[in-house]
């Protein structure tokens, strides 16, 4: 009997000491209440939602990754496995479409902002400013979706999906999209300091989210969106829903753009201004603003990726710098194409009446930033002068050569075999466009006057270049020409073109972006016997662009997934 | 191809005959000792096995093994008994350092890299090659891995009959400690490889040459795990019945390495009863927690049933006892749960309900560009995570008839899991912004027979012998995944088998350029496959599943077997003839399917090998005898690379797994030496096995073929009883 007691109190004491025994489960770090009632954990989230901002040296495929301007006409990277491969055959499933990378960005700001009243900010200055740049940078990686697509599916703080929810949107209309990031770009506007101080250098400011606000009207008022309805545009000129002043979108792009150009600080002075340091040379400044930051008197930057200098090794210059010799991957070369848009030094396009151009001598008397831009036959490079000839020495026999190599953005101490770093940094708004946006937004709504003019020559002017011939510029159309091929040379290899050569397709001037895109490359062969060098053009490649590749295919695996998404046309 | 005909200047090496033995050996040794007084029983037993391996380099290839037993069984009281049982080995092995994690660098090298680029050995006798090509050099001048494996096993358990209290109680417990650790230390030796100029006569080396020297411990691996249980049996007859119960609740917690502990902890319940050896009947109840799932879904209900019917004891059945000597029909249903859960490189996932946020991304600001480390938010949770669920149904009968001159068994099953933990993210689109973790969605079926069939026969009192044979269909389905809406039926996993490839159909080669004119749009950009540039004749032609005019994407359907064989059979044929026995099994499976690629598909696939299939490359001259496709050489022009029908291999195989001869030495010669029984034996393992897949064994391989094979062995052996 006995026995039984301590049988059955044995198995009592089993069942009850029971449950703590599962309760393993680990001691969670930080969970949501830790990150958000804690300043310092809130900041470091914060600071993590800027990594969603992407430097666009290497955009494109993961094998010598190379820029965009490659599958634009500006460059070649013509190697079987470059991410260029597929826009040059004309197949746009999922490259570049980068939906992930941004939405995933595009969730940290909601989170952040779906907590931001539980953040025990030091002060109210602090909170604005915090507040104000998720707000900006929210704005930035959603403009940098519909100019992909158009109108996508916007999510808000309150739409952070979980499993179990309803996960299908379909896509917002292009209306909608901007009304939201405009308003986003209001509050941060607001809220943005117009300085930093120096040990915040990186983060936006009030100028920055200007800069955005013109550049997204002045997509926005292109002929791509503005006549188009619906998911994919404005839907025609003013109804007077967005701002309800009776401006045309383009007068309104225009004084967004000016807007930037006055900015003053608190003491009066302001705050952007083009990079000119008086050297005799003037396209020396063209050719240091990329590698200057703020801190080393370069005012002209709006916003950039702020990083610590890079050496050779890093695919940012390896990729961009020559081969053969000079160690680069060589992947980046300036087709024979872009070259024949830079002026002569008159000002003049090469094929026009009186220009002086040499077909035989082919790189004097240019464009003062042509030399600064591109690496041609006979250029001083690294202490060695640059040889494309196909007997020369410095390049692998085969490897395929445009007879260029790019100067722009590329740093000539970083040497292979050095440990030589340079400050690297990849520009998104620089003073230049917002005097660019203007004239052009200006010249589509009142033609080309004075003040169009104006806004184009200061921007030549910094580089030493003539105004723009008055003779050749009397009309709308005239001047539309001359400041698109004003924005393909100041604003090359910095992913401009890609994108405006499609904005300003369906327009008057036609399928631009399929006439530049979509075209036999060329390049220039060079052959050299003893001192004498001859030039011979050669068509090496048609690329296909049709004018539905406007607008980025969505990815297959996408549509799929979400049946309530509409593909763009044509796809 | 002849091999070996080789010179300096055009080598022709076959690695595998350089680097891989034929035939290598192995021992083993085995002793149990066994014996007691009727309250205490002993069991003992020691062995040791030594295996050599297959790489030509000996004293880097081997494996030994030392084990142990011991249990002892104690009758301590009238009603109190004891055991105990401890066990430990230790395994001990030497391999190449290079193969410590696979056998990348030396066998699958050795079957997929050409031996035409380099020679082994340079005029000056250094090894010939640019880098790590040399194969050779890579066994020869390897460094060794020593690994340690040592493990304890140990059990300690306690019976009491409870009769005073009811006849046929027994409480019990029992208390088990197992315990590994493995340590694995390895050496490196780098050596250089050299390409001779012959025209130079000049020598430039690739690599670097060093010492051998320590490089510390590879592998450092430790875990224990406790185990107790204890609860109350009950077995008593009393007239046709007999009654058996089963009340246990048992606690298991596993320490692996540094990871937080595993840990389950559950009841378990069985009741079982039988009228006149005629009727059963059997009740199972399983109540099953795990450390794995939030405090609300901890638990599990598993409850089981089984019923079976004696038929032949039956009092109507007994005039043909003397033909039917055994028919029994049983059925049963049951449900189990499982709560581990591992992603597709087999690491366990745990927690799947905590939310986490970690330490990452960040950014850079500041004229001391000082690098502000972010905080992210790890995978979304699933807080509703909780037990997989099976539930098995089956039916079936068993037969003897002549007593045992032929039997007969048949069994039917149904297997329904459901709540799955599956990958979801084939149905999250992108805009959601973050990871989910697994959740219990997916749900799968299983449904089959199997059927047994056996015939023994004793010819004389020196002869008999037996023949059984087996045979089981079993068909899997995927009932629900997450499969993302917009795909269209044939082209989403549910509905078909676990593994069913979606490919594209092959049709065979083209044969004229008139036949791609007329054929639907193969070549790629927009409309047909991309990345395709150009069809030519003895290119693949695939179908044009959906009628539309061109191949793309929406061509590709499931279609073939799953990767789970459909599909098993076997044969055991053996007897006795005086004082030999004889033995063999004969195994095999078919219906199952798995994808060939790289090495062993593709030509120069990674600057790699050709298979003879290759030299029959497609040409108008033998166009239909052709074995492969027109050549390329080495860019990714063609169409043979896309997962088509024409990369398919079959499962099928049959193979003769044992067969085994021995001879009992006769009984009194024996007892002369005091032995009480001797047998000697001859036996093979994996003696044969003839597949549809000349190249590979469809059980051991991955879609690059790079398993190592298995072997095939050939037995001598002795049993001794004294």
């Amino acid at each position: 009997m006995k026995n039984i007691k301590y049988i059955i109190i044995f198995l009592a004491l089993g069942l009850v000491a029971c449950d703590d025994f599962l309760d393993r489960a680990p001691d969670v770090n930080l969970d949501e209440e830790k990150v958000f009632t804690n300043f310092v954990n809130a900041q470091a989230f914060q600071a993590d939602i800027y990594s969603g901002l992407q430097n666009r040296f290497n955009a494109l495929g993961s094998y010598q990754p190379v820029p965009l301007s490659s599958a634009a006409d500006e460059s070649e990277s013509y190697m079987g496995y470059h991410g260029t491969k597929g826009f040059n055959m004309g197949t746009y499933d999922g490259l570049d479409a980068n939906i992930s990378h941004y939405y995933t960005a595009i969730r940290k700001a909601n989170l952040f902002l779906k907590n931001v009243e539980r953040i025990p900010f030091p002060d109210e200055g602090t909170k604005n400013q915090m507040v104000g740049e998720v707000f900006f940078l929210r704005a930035f990686f959603y403009t940098e979706i519909i100019k992909r697509f158009g109108g996508m599916p916007i999510l808000t703080e309150e739409d952070l999906l979980v499993p179990g929810d309803d996960l299908m949107r379909s896509r917002d209309t292009y209306r909608d999209c901007f009304a939201f990031i405009m308003d986003d770009l209001k509050k941060a506007i607001d809220l943005l300091p117009v300085t930093l101080n120096t040990n915040e250098y990186g983060r936006t400011t009030k100028g920055a989210a200007m800069a955005l606000k013109a550049r997204l009207l002045l997509f926005s008022a292109s002929p791509l969106f503005s006549k188009q309805t619906g998911i994919w545009g404005m839907n025609g000129d003013i109804d007077n829903w967005y701002e309800n002043d009776g401006k045309s979108w383009w007068l309104k792009a225009a004084e967004a753009a000016k807007a930037v150009i006055d900015l003053r600080d608190n003491d009066g002075n302001l705050v952007y201004e083009l990079y000119q340091t008086g050297a005799t040379n003037k396209a020396d400044d063209y050719e240091n603003l990329f590698f200057k930051r703020r801190e080393h008197g370069n005012k002209e930057i709006i916003f950039y990726k702020h990083e610590a200098p890079v050496g050779f090794d890093d695919d940012q210059i390896k990729v961009w710098m020559p081969s053969g010799e000079f160690g680069g991957d060589g992947a980046v070369q300036p087709t024979q194409n872009f070259v024949d848009l830079f002026e002569m030094a008159n000002g003049k396009y090469i094929n026009e009446a009186g220009s002086g151009y040499d077909e035989s001598n082919p790189y004097i008397n240019r464009d003062p930033r042509f030399y600064k831009i591109i690496l041609y036959q006979g250029s001083k490079w690294q202490g060695a002068t640059l040889n494309m000839a196909t007997t020369s020495t410095q390049f692998p026999s085969g490897t395929f050569l445009t007879g260029y190599f790019v100067r722009k953005y590329v740093p000539e101490e970083v040497k292979k075999n050095s440990s030589t770093t340079a400050y690297h940094n990849w520009i998104y708004f620089r003073l230049a466009e917002m005097y660019l946006n203007y004239a052009e937004a200006m010249n589509e709504a009142e033609g080309p006057t004075q003040r169009v003019r104006d806004a184009v020559n200061t921007v030549r002017a910094r580089s030493g270049v003539v105004n723009l011939p008055e003779a050749l510029t009397t009309d709308k159309k005239s001047m539309r020409e001359r400041i698109q091929n004003e924005r393909a040379i100041e604003l090359c290899f910095e992913e401009h073109r890609w994108w405006d050569a499609r904005r300003w397709s369906t327009g008057d001037e036609g399928e631009l972006a399929t006439k530049w895109f979509g075209r036999p490359m060329e390049r220039m062969v060079i052959t050299s016997n003893g001192s004498k060098v001859t030039y011979s053009r050669e068509s090496y490649y048609t690329r296909i662009f049709q004018p539905n590749n406007n607008l980025y295919q969505i990815p297959l695996a996408e549509m799929y997934k979400n049946t309530l998404l509409v593909q763009n046309p044509g796809y | 191809m002849a091999h070996g005909r080789f010179t300096l200047d055009t080598p022709d090496i076959d690695w595998i005959d350089k680097v891989m033995k034929k035939y290598s050996s192995q021992q083993q040794y085995n002793i149990n000792v066994s014996g007691g007084t009727k309250t205490i029983r002993y069991f003992v037993s020691g062995g040791f096995l030594n295996q050599n391996g297959f790489y030509k380099n000996d004293d880097l290839t081997r494996y030994s093994r030392f084990n142990f037993r011991s249990n002892l069984d104690a009758d301590i009281s009238q009603n109190l008994s004891a055991s105990l049982s401890i066990g430990a080995r230790v395994e001990k092995l030497n391999s190449p350092n290079n193969t410590i994690w696979s056998s990348w660098d030396v066998y699958r090298a050795a079957f997929s890299y050409s031996g035409r680029a380099y020679p082994i050995y340079n005029p000056d006798g250094s090894y010939g090659g640019n880098g790590s090509v040399n194969i050779v050099r890579a066994l020869n001048e390897a460094a060794i891995y020593k690994d340690v494996t040592s493990t304890l096993e140990s059990s300690f358990g306690l019976t009491e009959k409870l009769d005073f209290i009811t006849k046929g109680l027994t409480a019990r417990a029992k208390i088990s400690f197992d315990t590994q650790g493995e340590v694995g230390r390895s050496w490196t030796h780098e050596t250089a490889e050299y390409v001779y100029d012959m025209a130079t006569d000049t020598y430039t080396q690739y690599g670097e040459n060093r010492p051998l020297t320590y490089s510390g411990v590879a592998k450092n691996y430790n875990w224990y795990k406790i185990y107790m249980e204890g609860g109350l049996s009950y077995d008593h007859s009393f007239g046709k019945h007999t009654v058996t119960g089963l009340l246990l609740g048992n606690r298991n917690e596993l320490i692996k390495n540094n990871e937080v502990a595993y840990a389950d902890q559950g009841l378990v319940g069985r009741v079982t009863y039988d009228y006149d050896r005629r009727y059963f009947g059997e009740v199972n109840v399983g109540y099953n927690g795990s450390e794995n799932f939030p405090k609300e879904s901890r638990y599990g209900f598993f409850p089981a049933f089984a019923a079976g019917w004696l038929i032949s004891e039956e009092p109507f059945m007994k005039p043909l006892s003397k033909v039917v000597s055994k028919l029994k029909l049983r059925a049963s249903l049951g449900w189990v749960g499982n709560d581990k859960y591992t992603d597709s490189d087999n690491n366990p996932v745990r927690f799947l309900y905590l939310q986490e946020y970690l330490s990452g991304g960040g950014a850079t600001f500041g004229v001391g560009n000082n690098y502000y480390t972010g905080i992210q938010q790890g995978a979304i949770a699933n807080k509703d995570v909780s037990w997989e669920v099976a539930r098995k149904e089956n039916i079936g009968f068993e037969t003897d008839f002549f007593n045992g001159l032929f039997s007969l068994n048949f069994d039917y099953f149904y297997e329904y899991r459901n709540k799955i933990l599956t990958d979801i993210s084939a149905i999250k689109p992108e805009y959601v912004g973050a990871d989910f973790k697994v959740a219990n969605i997916g749900e799968t079926q299983n449904q089959g027979f199997e059927v047994e069939l056996k015939h023994e026969k004793k010819i004389s009192d020196s002869f008999s012998y037996y023949v059984n044979g087996n045979f089981t269909f079993n068909r899997n389905k995927i009932l629900k995944k997450a499969d993302a809406e917009g795909l269209l039926p044939y082209q989403k996993e549910e509905g078909y088998a676990i593994g069913t490839p979606r490919m594209w159909k092959c049709l065979g080669y083209f044969s004229s350029y008139e036949e791609i004119q007329n054929s639907p749009t193969q070549i790629g950009t927009n409309g047909g496959l991309s990345g395709n540039v150009e069809v030519v004749p003895g290119d693949l032609k695939f179908e044009d599943f959906n009628n539309d005019g061109v191949i793309d994407e929406a061509d590709a359907y499931r279609q073939g077997y799953g990767t789970v064989p459909e599909i098993q059979y076997g044969l055991t044929i053996g007897g006795t003839w005086k004082s030999f026995d004889f033995s063999m099994l004969v195994q095999g499976s078919t219906h199952a399917l798995f994808m060939k690629q790289w090495e062993i598909m593709w030509a120069f696939s990674n600057n790699s090998n050709v298979f003879d299939k290759h030299n029959y490359y497609w040409a108008p001259e033998i166009a239909d005898n052709a074995q492969f496709t027109r050549f390329y050489g080495k860019t990714w022009k063609n169409n043979e690379r896309y997962y088509s029908t024409y990369e398919a291999g079959s499962g099928t195989y049959v193979r003769i797994k044992n067969l085994e001869v021995g001879y009992t030495l006769p009984q009194n010669l024996m007892r002369k030496i005091s032995v009480s029984g001797a047998r000697v034996y001859l036996s093979s393992n994996n003696l044969y096995m003839w597949s549809v897949e000349k190249y590979l064994d469809p059980d051991n391989r991955d879609v690059r073929g790079g398993k190592m094979p298995a072997t095939r062995a050939f037995n001598l052996g002795l049993n001794i009883s004294f």
